[in-house]
């Protein structure tokens, strides 16, 4: 038959993962671990594990940031000890390889959720994050931290756990409630609790959907992280949207402060020239030529638990909402101008000073957003394009659909 | 008058049976096959002078010749069926009786060169098997007998192929006998004719993911199969063919249509329409044939993709 072998015309994006991350899970997926597990071996795996997941995490919150091999080596070692605790959880296919879309997003296989813990910079910002959150709370009270879609390893969080129960703190008064929906990753994350012995800092750990939780505590700590680059796909937005109910009146929301900007740039020079002579992305390595290029439309929405509060939803469809965003303005008098494209960065504060810069992971990678063509027409139109010329004021509104994402519109 | 002295005009490998049951009951005094020869009217010839059946070329450089030799059998009936050529006129008055060409539809419905193609894709229940003169237009001529025959909600392009190659000698030898009364009860076609059977190109073959339902896809599919590989699927650099789909229940919670609403061991492969969902059950490309849940695993295509209606060396974006 034929084969149509063309080049795309998508923005190859930059690679965040370092590549010996994943060489290393690769490796791991070719070989299965052919590792035989009787207790002996299940007792030097729980060993194992406890105190690699011990080391990264002290690792994780030394003021100075190490090293980045250092790191890429912490984070190997650990990857392998979780790969052998999902080895154990011992997922049937269905478990390990079904993805679906439901009514507030993506819901991806926990094949693919398993190396989401090699996003180095992620982790990092987010175990640092939580531990001066929970420094600052009362240690003496019970606090609930909710973590909903947090995947087979809630690596943002139970690194940070095995270390406290390392040093012996926070218990009892830490209460945690995991929730995924797929019955793949709850049966993982069971699984590693036991092996990083920890169950005492567990509430309850539930397969379900987000959008139907109701807790019995209210939230003092809500950890969430349920986004892809570019705010889209997956149900942060709703997700926040349903537990701000929930959460106590001291509560405080992981990332404290998740912001969207708009720029302009050529595709070219942001995606491809900025990269092509580094390994890996990273904020540290952003070519300052190419950011001066940029023409910088300001931000388009911001997530914080103020915002969070006077959110006004609008209905949309049936089943879905949108949520009224900021307006920007395509500049005027720049001659080449159609050959920009528009784009959308996420920057995220973390908490207090820790923070998540553009390109520093997968989900701070500016994404472009091809649909908005500005003083062109496309040469194949598709059904969503957005024809804009220079000066058009261009209004955003947050889709809360099941892709959720932005929808540019012309004010 | 008896009818003994018949031509056969064909020009596919699907005649052969036909025309060895005619000879068997030594009624065929050649075959002619028209065009420029392919290999199939090559093995067609080949197997026919092999039972002693004459055979006649007919294209550019031997009309006159073969004219020549048709005058001198001096048949009294032409046959034609599975023919994909159109001939010019001097051929159809030799017979006695004229030329009698067998066309898969109820003509004057679905006139033209894949009518089986368009009738499943239509979403047709009954079809018939039309017997008619051939005279100076394409499939207008005066129908001589008429059978129906059922087209099922499963079948295929072949399944129905296959229904009427069974009825068809009978569908013959009713031929037969009426040409032996000069087709006296000919009836002729009206002009009403609301759906034609144009060849088919490969824009057909694509999946027109923004309009189609979930019926009018199963039946893309099934009326391309198994011969054109059913419908064309798209995504990324990816093409294969979809050679059975079915209606599916889940939600496609309004996602664009072509977008991956599922993958799943249990429930397969499941795409969005504009109004509710497909299941893509049967796949194939160069390297098999797989299930739809399997052929999402092998080229990891998951939930969230989008099937583009054409490949995508016609879509350049910027
Ligand atoms: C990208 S993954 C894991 C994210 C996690 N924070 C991490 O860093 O690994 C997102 C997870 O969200 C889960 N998920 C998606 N939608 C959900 C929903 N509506 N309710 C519960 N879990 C959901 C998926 O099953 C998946 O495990």
């Amino acid at each position: 038959m034929d084969n149509y072998k063309t080049t795309s015309t998508r923005v190859t994006m930059p690679a965040v993962q370092d590549k010996r991350l994943e060489q290393m899970f690769n490796q791991f997926l070719r070989d299965q671990l052919a590792a035989c597990m009787n207790t002996d071996a299940e007792n030097s795996h729980q060993e194992a594990l406890q105190h690699s997941l011990e080391q990264l995490t002290e690792l994780l919150l030394i003021n100075s940031r190490p090293d980045h091999d250092q790191l890429a080596d912490a984070f190997s070692e650990s990857n392998i000890r979780l790969l052998n605790s999902f080895k154990l959880a011992d997922l049937n296919e269905t478990e390990l390889n079904q993805s679906f879309i439901n009514k507030h997003g993506l819901v991806i296989s926990v094949k693919d959720t398993l190396n989401t813990v090699n996003d180095i910079y992620r982790v990092r910002s987010f175990i640092r994050g939580i531990h001066s959150a929970l420094n600052e709370t009362d240690s003496s009270r019970v606090t609930h931290i909710v973590y909903p879609a947090c995947g087979p390893f809630a690596p943002l969080l139970l690194p940070l756990i095995r270390h406290y129960k390392a040093k012996g703190v926070f218990s009892p008064n830490l209460k945690i409630s995991l929730l995924d929906i797929q019955p793949g990753a709850v049966k993982v994350l069971n699984q590693l609790i036991d092996d990083l012995d920890i169950r005492e800092y567990i509430h309850e750990v539930l397969c379900m959907d987000v959008m139907d939780y109701q807790p019995e505590l209210p939230i003092d700590l809500l950890v969430l992280e349920a986004l892809q680059h570019g705010f889209t796909k997956e149900g942060h937005m709703a997700f926040a949207c349903h537990l701000s109910q929930f959460l106590s009146a001291e509560a405080r929301m992981i990332p404290e402060k998740l912001s969207v900007t708009a720029f302009l740039n050529k595709g070219q020079r942001e995606y491809v020239d900025q990269w092509k002579d580094q390994e890996r992305a990273h904020s540290d390595f952003l070519d300052s030529e190419i950011q001066n290029e940029r023409i910088m439309l300001g931000e388009i929405f911001s997530l914080t638990l103020e915002t969070l509060k006077s959110i006004k939803l609008i209905p949309f469809g049936e089943n879905a909402r949108l949520v009224e965003c900021n307006q920007i303005t395509i500049p005027q008098d720049i001659p080449d101008i159609n050959k920009y494209i528009l784009n959308l960065a996420v920057n995220i504060a973390t908490y207090s000073t820790e923070t998540l810069n553009e390109y520093d992971s997968g989900i701070t990678c500016p994404v472009p957003d091809m649909s908005v063509c500005i003083d062109f027409k496309p040469k194949a139109p598709e059904p969503d394009d957005l024809l804009v010329k220079s000066g058009d004021k261009i209004k955003f509104y947050y889709k809360m659909t099941a892709t959720p994402g932005f929808l540019p519109t012309i004010a | 008058m008896n009818i003994s002295n018949i031509i056969v005009i064909t020009t596919g490998m699907e005649s052969i049976n036909l025309i060895s049951l005619l000879h068997s009951k030594q009624l065929v005094k050649g075959v002619v096959i028209p065009g420029a020869w392919g290999h199939i009217q090559h093995h067609l010839n080949e197997q026919l002078r092999a039972a002693g059946i004459p055979c006649f070329p007919y294209g550019k450089d031997n009309i006159n010749q073969t004219l020549q030799s048709l005058q001198d059998i001096s048949p009294d009936l032409g046959l034609m069926f599975f023919c994909s050529e159109k001939l010019d006129s001097d051929i159809y008055r030799i017979p006695g009786q004229g030329v009698i060409n067998i066309h898969a539809s109820p003509l004057p419905e679905y006139r033209g060169a894949q009518p089986i193609y368009w009738q499943i894709r239509n979403g047709e229940t009954r079809t018939a098997l039309t017997a008619h003169i051939v005279d100076s237009s394409l499939d207008t001529g005066p129908v001589v007998a008429q059978k129906l025959v059922e087209i099922d909600p499963y079948d295929t392009h072949h399944c129905v192929l296959g229904r009427m190659s069974e009825i068809l000698p009978s569908l013959i030898d009713e031929i037969i006998d009426k040409a032996a009364d000069g087709f006296i009860d000919r009836r002729p076609q009206t002009d009403q004719c609301s759906n034609l059977a144009p060849r088919i190109n490969q824009d057909d073959l694509h999946i027109d993911w923004s309009n189609i339902t979930s019926e009018a896809l199963c039946n893309q599919v099934r009326a391309g199969s198994p011969h054109l590989g059913g419908a064309h699927l798209f995504l990324g650099q990816s093409v294969a063919q979809l050679l059975q789909a079915s209606a599916s229940d889940i939600s496609n919670f309004d996602t664009p249509p072509g977008t991956i609403v599922r993958v799943s061991p249990g429930e397969g492969l499941i795409v969005a329409l504009k109004e509710g969902c497909i299941r893509l059950d049967i796949v194939a490309n160069s390297e098999g044939v797989f299930d739809g849940y399997r052929y999402a695993c092998l080229y990891d295509f998951k939930a969230g993709m989008q099937f583009h209606k054409s490949p995508l060396l016609n879509q350049q974006g910027h």
